[in-house]
């Protein structure tokens, strides 16, 4: 009976070793990946993983974060109006008038103040890393906003 | 057949047995029928299912292939642990990236 048994438990053991290596590897590289999203709806648990922060850093890139969340509202809500200004003028009239033109230049000056605004806040959160990440910071907050060409029209 | 064991108690039903003559006549051609479903049976093919218990009883019973079993199986979870892994964890980061980057650009920001 225990030699007929034999195959079957080998059987069994096949499976489960693939199964405990398939969850053991899977938890180990996600590990990473869910140490990111760590109660965070900021993406700040991000910017401490792929930069590696010490918890001090971190703390500090959380103050400049706060600091900086209102002024990034208040530009959203202008960002808003200007584009519905925008999006009414264009759909009362066939030619750039004026008042259209006007209304695109704020547009840019506006477009100009928050990536100013954004750049400053940059730098800041950049400075507070050690130098090689903070320059890799910089590039890839470059690369993810300023070198974009956001839709505008479309917010 | 069995021998009588000497140290048993005699069994009252065994003299009448051994008395017992079957007088019916067997049907015609009894015996070429059994043959017949004897060779029928033989040469019906086997269920997959039981083939399949067959082979890996008679496979797995060797011990150099039972290893080679369980070591391939292993590797092929962590072979799968480790891509599905690397991939949900590629998912994970880039829409981690995102939050933060919807979070500091005004003009990638959701509707708050």
């Amino acid at each position: 009976m225990e030699g007929m048994k034999r195959p079957w438990l080998i059987l069994l053991a096949g499976l489960l070793a693939a199964v405990a290596g398939y969850a053991g590897f899977y938890l180990a590289t996600t590990a990473r990946g869910a140490a990111m999203r760590h109660g965070d709806a900021t993406g700040l648990g991000w910017v401490k993983t792929e930069f590696g922060l010490s918890d001090a850093e971190f703390t500090r890139v959380c103050q400049l974060h706060a600091a900086y969340a209102p002024q990034c509202r208040e530009m959203c809500r202008r960002i808003d109006r200007k584009n519905d200004e925008i999006q009414r003028l264009l759909g009362q009239s066939i030619r750039v008038t004026p008042a259209i033109e006007q209304a695109l230049q704020e547009a840019a000056r506006l477009r100009l103040e928050c990536q100013t605004m954004m750049l400053k806040y940059f730098f800041e959160v950049s400075q507070t890393m050690p130098p090689d990440q903070g320059k890799r910071y910089l590039a890839e907050m470059e690369a993810q906003t300023l070198m974009t060409m956001p839709h505008t029209l479309t917010r | 057949m069995k021998t009588p064991d000497p140290a048993e108690p005699a069994d009252p039903l065994r003299p009448i047995l051994q008395r017992w003559e079957v007088r019916s006549a067997l049907p015609a051609r009894f015996e070429t029928r059994v043959w017949q479903r004897i060779r029928a049976a033989e040469a019906e093919p086997m269920p997959f299912y039981m083939a399949l218990a067959t082979w890996i009883e008679q496979t797995l019973r060797r011990p150099a292939l039972a290893v080679a079993y369980v070591a391939i199986l292993l590797a092929l979870g962590l072979t799968l642990g480790d891509w599905q892994g690397h991939r949900q964890s590629a998912r994970a980061e880039s829409a981690a990236r995102q939050l933060y980057v919807q979070a500091v650009d005004p003009y990638q920001a959701v509707l708050r």
